[in-house]
């Protein structure tokens, strides 16, 4: 089922149409009875008055009267119309007939109702013997009436009912359609507001105000919002407290360890490498910290119009001294421009890709930011606008087969044992395509056609989605 | 006349009407989609209006009982289409959708040939009298209208029952269908003597006219008549009775090929 609207409207339809038809159906096949026994009561009748007419003197008259002249003419008395018939016959002989009868027996002398083709129309013809003449002399009186005609008449009756049954259809079904239409109104009314709701909207529902149907659902909604926020509170708390929490310990530690480096005065590899541990796990730390910064339910209360070619400057500055370190030249080609966004996540994501550019670009390297624009559809308006940041370096890039694969949590290309050596956790691609899904944005991986290594490019809406009225869903 | 033409349409579209919506569920089960449908009802119609421009051709072959033969054969046809539907849908197999679909096709457009050739030669008789023409359109409308709705009702019957009653109910419907199918061939070939005439094995005309309403009903779908003789009502017990039987021997002949090839595998060579 597609549809409820569709299925109860054809549902509807068909019953009422099968109910409707049946009725009439049935209808005419009662009204042909009636009609056939108001027939066989006009045919008893008219023999019955047939059987009362005295016909003594018609055997005297001239034969020739009787084929030339009209029953009407003898017997002026009788008036009966086209499509009617009779044929008195007595001791073999035919007393009487009607103009339209044969002056043979119409049909064998059997008592009764008989069906009989003549002249081309069906006749319903009533045999009967009359009780006033002597046994001996055994008069009958044959009369029929058109049933053609008759079922004509009927019939037409009949039309004239059915007509209206078949032309209210169409009306019925647009009418059906509305009725089921105001009836789903609630249900539709429930699912916009659902729809309509933000991510981080997760109170109940209006509890009343539904109609019985919909309670159930509404209460099961509502329910499931309250467990769904209690999670995400639990979450959100668990992910807070836990990276605040192991931030001091973590310092701490790293001061301990640089004290027990001092005392000893040693600088053996396992202290090196313990201290490229502690190092690596803080960086997870504020990894998640910023995964939990930029849940839907915080981002959205974050949206203001920032310089991103300041975004970007600010960046290189906080890492130039790293890429110093290493002997890399980075360069930035950017114009001021606006867009409306989160300047955390978008500092974030630029400091995630230089950083990471930084680590896997061998000393001696070249990094490259820009930051440009571009219009829609030749289109002026801000709505339209679109930004492109990219980060080219001249490192190794990323194999194709592992280009799926880098924005999976905690996935880092080669595994623990990353070629370069460098402190990571597998954070970081994951977290610049988590804040370019929040800016609707797109992210793609290529190759850098002037440094040779990798080219990240984040193409993102300079209004953001959300006030442009495209659905976040 | 206003009856004739109700029962006349009534009788082809009850039976197509309840055909075709069991083979739509069939097809809504197998995610096979309306193409087929559009395609069975265009050749269908073409086909019946073929068939109908040339029925004095067709009537005058196999000694002026062509018609009845031909019918006859169509009907056989359809009833083995609903065999071999029957066993794909039964069967355990991953079902070729391409083979079911060309199946359904088939099925629809063979049983519209033989239900709108009856209806349009029925009704170009009245073409020339425009009143008694209009009178019959409108009482063939009703057949129509009262088969359309069986047929949705029939439809959504069907796909409101509980999903493991679905299939049971598909393959009932269409082995009582089928074998309703060979009983009418059957007597189609007794009217043109290709099949002797005896005695009716029964007479139920008093207790359900084949012209009431309800007569009509079991008639669409099992093909009920009030007087069969015993080769109809052996051949519809045989007809109703292969296809669960069909099914049972495909389903041990699949299960014993698959047990063979599990045995050849652990086999060593």
């Amino acid at each position: 089922m597609t549809s409820i609207r569709l299925y109860l409207v054809i549902v509807l339809l068909s019953t009422i149409c099968l109910v409707n038809f049946v009725a009439a159906l049935h209808g005419y096949r009662s009204s042909m009875a009636q009609a056939d026994k108001l027939l066989d009561r006009q045919l008893t009748d008219s023999a019955n008055l047939l059987a009362k007419l005295e016909f003594t003197d018609i055997g005297r008259q001239d034969s020739r009267d009787f084929e030339t002249l009209s029953s009407e003419t003898r017997h002026p008395q009788l008036i009966y119309p086209q499509t009617m018939m009779f044929q008195i016959w007595q001791g073999g002989r035919l007393l009487e007939r009607s103009s339209n009868a044969p002056q043979a027996l119409i049909l064998p002398l059997e008592l009764g109702f008989h069906i009989k083709n003549h002249q081309g129309l069906h006749w319903r013809i009533l045999v009967q013997q009359s009780d006033d003449t002597p046994a001996d002399a055994s008069r009958w009186i044959i009369v029929g009436q058109s049933a053609d005609a008759y079922t004509t008449l009927i019939e037409g009756v009949i039309f004239q009912s059915i007509w209206p049954i078949i032309w209210v259809l169409p009306i019925l079904g647009v009418a059906i359609w509305l009725i089921v239409g105001l009836g789903l109104r609630p249900l539709r009314q429930l699912a916009k507001l659902l729809e309509q709701r933000k991510t981080d909207e997760l109170s109940p529902l209006q509890a009343s105000g539904y109609p019985g149907e919909l309670t159930t659902l509404v209460e099961s909604t509502n329910s499931l919002l309250t467990r769904l926020s209690e999670a995400f509170e639990r979450e959100k708390r668990f992910a807070s407290d836990a990276a605040h929490e192991l931030r001091t310990p973590l310092a701490v530690l790293k001061v301990n360890l640089h004290n027990i480096a001092e005392e000893v005065g040693i600088d053996n590899a396992s202290l090196q490498e313990l201290e490229a541990s502690v190092d690596r796990m803080g960086h997870s730390i504020e990894q998640i910290l910023a995964l939990y910064r930029l849940t839907p339910d915080k981002f959205y209360s974050t949206l203001s119009w920032v310089d991103i070619s300041a975004l970007a400057r600010e960046s290189i500055a906080e890492l130039y001294p790293k890429c110093q370190n290493k002997n890399q030249q980075i360069t930035l080609d950017a114009q001021p421009q606006k867009i409306e966004c989160d300047a955390f996540a978008i500092s974030t994501l630029l400091r995630n890709l230089i950083d990471n550019a930084s680590k896997y670009t061998p000393t001696g390297g070249s990094i490259a930011v820009s930051v440009s624009f571009q219009n829609q559809a030749q289109n002026q308006q801000a709505q339209n606008q679109q930004v492109i940041v990219a980060v080219e370096d001249s490192g190794p890039g990323i194999p194709h087969a592992s280009l799926e694969r880098v924005f999976d949590r905690f996935y880092r290309v080669g595994g623990d044992h990353h070629s370069s050596g460098v402190v990571g956790c597998g954070l970081g691609l994951s977290i610049v395509e988590h804040i370019v899904h929040l800016h609707h944005g797109q992210i793609e991986l290529g190759q850098s056609k002037e440094l040779g290594g990798l080219r990240v490019s984040v193409v993102l809406p300079c209004q953001h989605a959300v006030r442009r009225g495209i659905n976040h869903g | 006349m206003l009856l004739d033409a109700v029962i006349i349409v009534l009788r082809e579209t009850l039976e197509a009407g309840v055909l075709v919506s069991v083979l739509l569920t069939i097809a809504n089960q197998h995610q096979l989609g309306l193409r087929w449908l559009m395609l069975a009802f265009m050749g269908g119609l073409m086909g019946a209006v073929i068939y109908a421009r040339n029925m004095g051709l067709v009537s005058s072959w196999f000694e002026y009982v062509g018609q009845e033969v031909l019918n006859g054969l169509i009907q056989y046809s359809i009833y083995l289409c609903l065999l071999f539907i029957c066993l794909l849908v039964s069967s355990r197999l991953s079902i070729k959708s391409r083979v079911l679909m060309c199946l359904l096709t088939l099925t629809v457009a063979l049983a519209l040939i033989r239900e709108a050739t009856e209806i349009m030669i029925f009704f170009s008789g009245f073409i020339g009298n425009s009143d008694v023409l209009s009178k019959a359109v409108t009482s063939g409308f009703i057949g129509l209208m009262i088969g359309l709705s069986v047929g949705a009702l029939c439809y959504f019957s069907i796909m409101s029952l509980k999903r493991r009653w679905i299939r049971p109910t598909q393959i009932v419907v269409l082995a009582l269908v089928g074998a309703g199918m060979v009983a009418q061939a059957t007597q189609l070939l007794i009217q043109a003597d290709w099949l002797s005439s005896v005695a009716p094995l029964w007479d139920t005309r008093n207790i359900l006219p084949e012209a009431s309403i309800p007569g009509q009903l079991a008639y669409a779908i099992f093909g009920y008549e009030a007087t069969p003789t015993p080769l109809e009502a052996w051949l519809f017990l045989g007809a109703l009775l292969s296809i669960p039987l069909a099914i049972v021997l495909w389903r041990s002949v699949s299960n014993n090929n698959k047990s063979n090839s599990a045995v050849d595998q652990e086999i060593p060579q």
